[in-house]
């Protein structure tokens, strides 16, 4: 009976704990919701209180004089075919780092894994000089090809643990049946790994969506630009609409949280499969 | 079976696609890196060849000694404030309470959230005249601990190294908790025949389980650590007076506002040799488990 | 397709030295990806300009990259020179403009510069910024331009060129001018009977009525995005003790950052922080916080810079805009009166990326007309570095006042971020410290310290 008495105290602790931290999420999503109907100086001196007016007017400026929607497009685009082409590739280079049998697989995947390893913003300058040489300069390719090749390692990481936890005889299996590398690639392990795939995925749509750095320096026509540039629009050389930047911010992650929330399922169930055997 | 798993051209088929395009854009800068890291240059007319003059300056630079101990701050502090945390959180929610899909879906919403947002919310949130937390402190009688939070030059690192905690704890939680459903529920069924106590099953099962996981994640972390820049970036630009400075916001410094380049990319490579160096070293504290 | 075979060769070779090999490759490649750059940037500069032609005639476009921002208004005014230049100029060239706002701007330049693919014309400030420029070879030499157009060199100010002159020669044109002044509310002034103060004393004496009154006297940010700001304040103060030799002697290297009226300077603004000058928690708040406080009344002046007229002097976002006037800040020593932080505003300079020079003059004569300057002046409240004709009536009368403050001035000293970026941005950052109450001694010491290490 003791027991249960602690138990129960216990439980609702953990509770009580649950919940403080669900209003610590939402509270400032919701805080920036509102002030996304503020003026800049209701801002300041309103700041947590409700919006005197529910004016739509920040979002009207961050989509007429910041030109939101067209940024939009060009996030998904840009942010799409990154993640499409870096895990595809990256979920094959996993398969035969993981399941095929070569001399040099150790030594690719530690390299694949220094990539995890940099920041990004040591590689700018080089990556300029390589896209200005490409002619890619100021095309979407430019923010593209970085991200997938900076997605690699992530992918690679997480998917080749997962493979690993494959057990070798299903392909063997395959394998007698005459499946060639490929078919048991497409056939036996991608069906399985799909969850793991799934969360690769979205986690670097996700990076992508937010990234600002890439966009900010590979681009210059405003045309091309993407949504969190937009973002910086909103700073001018001595001062910054911020009201307008929470607009932007507002429709900015909204895609985001639908993506997770329409997803979530299966990133569990691809972290819990890719990080069960790094 | 060696001879299709092994085939020098399938291997070929799906590796070289990826490792091309990682070795033009992700090594080859890497390597220039490397090189200009020996030059005192600015990338134009000035290019001088000091050989490791770049990283002895560095040893002697107090803001760069600075930003290198707050990155290890910031490793130690993540790491001893993510990891229980998310661990805690974890294990509350994987005892199939009320409400599990819930609190996991909005514990990892803010990890979803792009640093410029962040950054803002939080910036007022630590506001010194009508920032919610000096609200907060007054209402619970902690008047006296009211501040300019972010101006404070002891304080402002502490205060991000929170909001990092509030951003990925949910993003650790997830993949503890992905760990937790994946053992196999024989085990607890047993520990409840025995009798053992939630505390018993997870310090007996629920832990060792997770360990490999442990060690992916610390990587993680780690390697989040010291490579971290947005909040930095956008809460305080490393201020007041460099209180904050990371290695990576110092960087952006050296190389996009006074054209150092060669200093810049000194800096990058010592933060590449550190990250190794941390891998190495939770690949060794965790080594037991791993085989 | 060849370059990108050569690309891959490349990355593939770099791969093989990460691995251990020799080195002593990378030299080449690095050499040969900046000969193929030069080609491809032909190319495609070519490409452009034929898209564009499709429409219009055979025309040549010129890239200019500015600053500024959706939310600038004075971009809307910039806009409508370059569009008169591209209706009609004797060059048949096109100006493509792209507005880079200010926190992008320094990183994306630096990017470009350093790839060779800088615009035609670029924004850039004065002295220390342009200088980094001028002596990796990037700028255009202007003097022969201004030395065969002698009336269009004799429109500009004193002092204004001779601060992008290096070795002699002048690199960039200035297009306006502004200075620090102390905004107030003429309002809150008459309320408690204050009048404009002359001298330092006077200064203290109106702050400290306003304290008794419970008014906080002077808005002021101190994030450090805006550490500019207390500098600004700082360094002005230095002005009033020790004139603009001390500027010129540390611009020089014959005075010292911790010279004794950098203290004093120093220790002054302390006292004032603890008087209560500023609003409370000021070393927290940032740029346009401070300014929404002296928009609506909250405070009683405001010390910014005269680019701040159309946003104080425009009813839709200041409402204290009718009440609004400035004055120059009061010296501490008598002697050193009317000498105010104060510099070039939005100069350019052409690259040597630049196929077309003459018309990338021609297009800066063009903005620094009469008429362009004067539209500048007389809609987005923008003093123009040539000199012209006023007409008053057209003037705001803030505008008014902030030009009759800047005749008045007897020297201007330039933000110490824009004499040298490096040792400014340490200066603002050692102000912040001071604001903070640190020791100043001890501040402005590690300060010279730091200047002493970083100069060869």
């Amino acid at each position: 009976m003791k027991k249960n008495i602690s138990e129960k105290i216990w439980m609702f602790i953990k509770y009580i704990a649950l919940i403080l931290f669900t209003v610590m999420c939402l509270y400032p999503l919701f805080w920036l919701f509102l002030a996304s109907f503020k003026t800049n100086q209701e801002l300041y001196f309103n700041t947590w209180g409700l919006p005197e007016s529910w004016s739509i007017v920040n979002y009207v400026n961050a989509v007429v004089k910041g030109g939101v929607v067209r940024y939009f497009g060009n996030s998904v685009v840009i942010a799409v075919s990154a993640v499409v082409v870096a895990v595809i590739l990256g979920t094959m280079a996993s398969y035969a780092i993981a399941r095929m049998h070569w001399k040099m697989s150790k030594l690719v995947y530690n390299t694949f894994l220094l990539g995890m390893m940099i920041p990004i913003y040591g590689l700018i300058i080089p990556l300029f000089s390589i896209f200005k040489a490409l002619g890619l300069l100021n095309t979407h390719w430019a923010v593209i090809i970085p991200q997938i090749a900076l997605g690699f390692p992530m992918t690679i990481f997480i998917v080749c643990g997962f493979m690993r936890s494959i057990p070798r005889e299903l392909e063997e299996a395959a394998v007698i049946d005459g499946c060639s590398a490929l078919q048991c690639f497409m056939k036996v392990i991608l069906p399985i790994a799909k969850s793991s795939v799934v969360t690769v995925a979205v986690v670097q749509f996700i990076n992508i969506w937010n990234d600002l750095l890439l966009p900010r320096i590979f681009l210059t026509d405003s045309e091309k630009m993407t949504l969190p540039v937009g973002l910086t629009n909103f700073q001018a050389m001595y001062s910054t609409d911020y009201v307008g930047m929470i607009a932007a911010v507002i429709m900015t992650i909204i895609p985001s949280i639908i993506v997770y929330v329409l997803l979530h399922r299966q990133i569990m169930e691809g972290m819990v499969a890719g990080a069960v055997k790094g | 079976m060696n001879k299709v798993m092994g085939n020098k051209r399938s291997i070929a088929f799906f590796v070289l696609p990826a490792l091309i395009i990682y070795a033009v854009f992700a090594l080859f800068p890497i390597a220039y890196n490397i090189y200009m890291s020996l030059f005192n240059t600015d990338l134009m007319a000035k290019k001088q060849f000091v050989g490791l003059g770049n990283y002895i300056g560095l040893l002697k630079d107090g803001t760069f000694v600075h930003a290198f101990r707050n990155n290890i701050f910031m490793v130690i502090g993540s790491l001893i404030a993510h990891m229980p945390l998310a661990m805690f959180f974890a294990n509350a929610i994987f005892k199939k309470i009320k409400g599990a899909a819930f609190f996991q879906t909005v514990f990892f919403l803010p990890s979803v959230i792009c640093g410029v947002a962040v950054g803002l919310t939080w910036t007022f949130i630590y506001n010194g005249n009508y920032g919610l937390l000096n609200a907060f402190l007054k209402m619970i009688g902690l008047g006296s601990l009211q501040q300019v939070w972010l101006a404070n030059k002891k304080l402002a690192m502490f205060c991000i190294i929170v909001v990092i905690m509030w951003q990925y704890v949910g993003y650790h939680m997830v993949i503890q908790l992905a760990a937790m459903r994946n053992i196999d529920s024989a085990y607890y069924e047993a520990a409840q025949i025995d009798g053992a106590s939630g505390w018993k099953q997870f310090t007996n099962i629920t832990f060792p389980l997770i360990k490999p996981i442990l060690k992916i994640d610390a990587v993680l972390i780690i390697t989040g650590s010291l490579k971290y820049y947005d909040l930095v970036a956008v809460m305080t630009s490393g201020g007041p007076n460099h209180a904050t400075e990371v290695m990576s916001t110092y960087m952006y410094y050296q190389a996009f506002n006074i054209l150092k380049y060669g200093y810049a990319s000194a800096i990058g490579v010592i933060l590449m040799i550190l990250c190794m160096l941390s891998v190495a070293l939770s690949n060794r504290v965790f080594k037991e488990s791993d085989e | 397709m060849r370059k990108i075979g050569e690309m891959l060769t490349a990355g593939i070779l770099c791969t093989g030295l990460l691995a251990g090999c020799g080195s002593g490759n990378v030299t080449n490649t690095t050499d040969m990806n900046a000969s193929d750059a030069a080609a491809t940037s032909a190319d495609s500069a070519v490409d452009t300009s034929v898209d564009d032609s499709a429409a219009s005639t055979e025309a040549q476009v010129l890239t200019m990259m500015l600053n500024g921002a959706a939310s600038d208004a004075y971009v809307e005014g910039y806009q409508k020179i370059i569009d008169a230049f591209n209706a009609d100029n004797e060059y048949g060239v096109v100006i493509e403009p792209e507005f880079v706002s200010n926190s992008d701007y320094k990183t994306k330049l630096t990017t470009m510069m350093v790839s060779d693919s800088e615009p035609d014309i670029i924004f850039t400030w004065e002295l220390g910024y342009l200088e980094n420029f001028v002596n990796g070879g990037k700028i255009v030499n202007l003097q022969e331009y201004l030395d065969a157009d002698a009336d269009w060199k004799a429109s500009f100010n004193s002092g204004t060129l001779e601060q992008e002159t290096y070795g002699g020669d002048v690199y960039g044109i200035p297009t306006a001018q502004c200075m620090a002044v102390m905004y107030y509310n003429k309002a809150i002034f008459d309320q408690y009977g204050l009048a404009v103060p002359t001298t330092y004393e006077e200064y203290c004496h109106v702050c400290d009525t306003l304290i008794e009154n419970n008014v906080t006297p002077v808005a002021l940010a101190s994030t450090a995005d805006d550490a500019w700001l207390v500098s600004q304040y700082i360094q002005q103060l230095s002005n009033g003790i020790a004139g603009n030799e001390l500027f010129e002697g540390i611009k020089a290297g014959t005075r010292v950052w911790n010279d004794s009226a950098m203290i004093e300077a120093g220790k002054l603004f302390q006292e004032e922080v603890n008087k209560g000058y500023f609003e409370q928690g000021f070393t927290g708040v940032s740029g346009s916080e401070a300014e929404a406080l002296f928009q609506t009344g909250q405070t009683a002046m405001y010390f910014n810079g005269s680019w701040e007229i159309s946003n104080l002097d425009n009813p839709d976002v200041c409402q204290e805009a009718a009440n609004i006037s400035c004055f120059a800040m009061p010296s501490v020593n008598a002697e050193y009166d009317q000498i105010s932080v104060g510099s070039l505003d939005n100069s350019y300079a052409v690259t040597t990326n630049c196929q077309n020079v003459e018309a990338a003059v021609g297009f800066l004569k063009f903005w620094t007309s009469d008429e362009n300057a004067a539209m500048l002046l007389y809609d987005y409240g923008r003093m123009p570095a040539t000199s012209i004709e006023l007409d008053e009536s057209k003037l705001s009368s803030l505008s008014k006042d902030v030009i009759t403050c800047f005749g008045e001035q007897n020297a201007l000293t330039p933000w110490f971020d824009r004499m040298n970026t490096d040792l400014g941005n340490e200066f603002n950052n050692s102000s912040i410290a001071v604001a903070n109450g640190d020791d100043v001694q001890e501040i402005f010491d590690s300060l010279q310290q730091y200047a002493e290490s970083n100069t060869q």
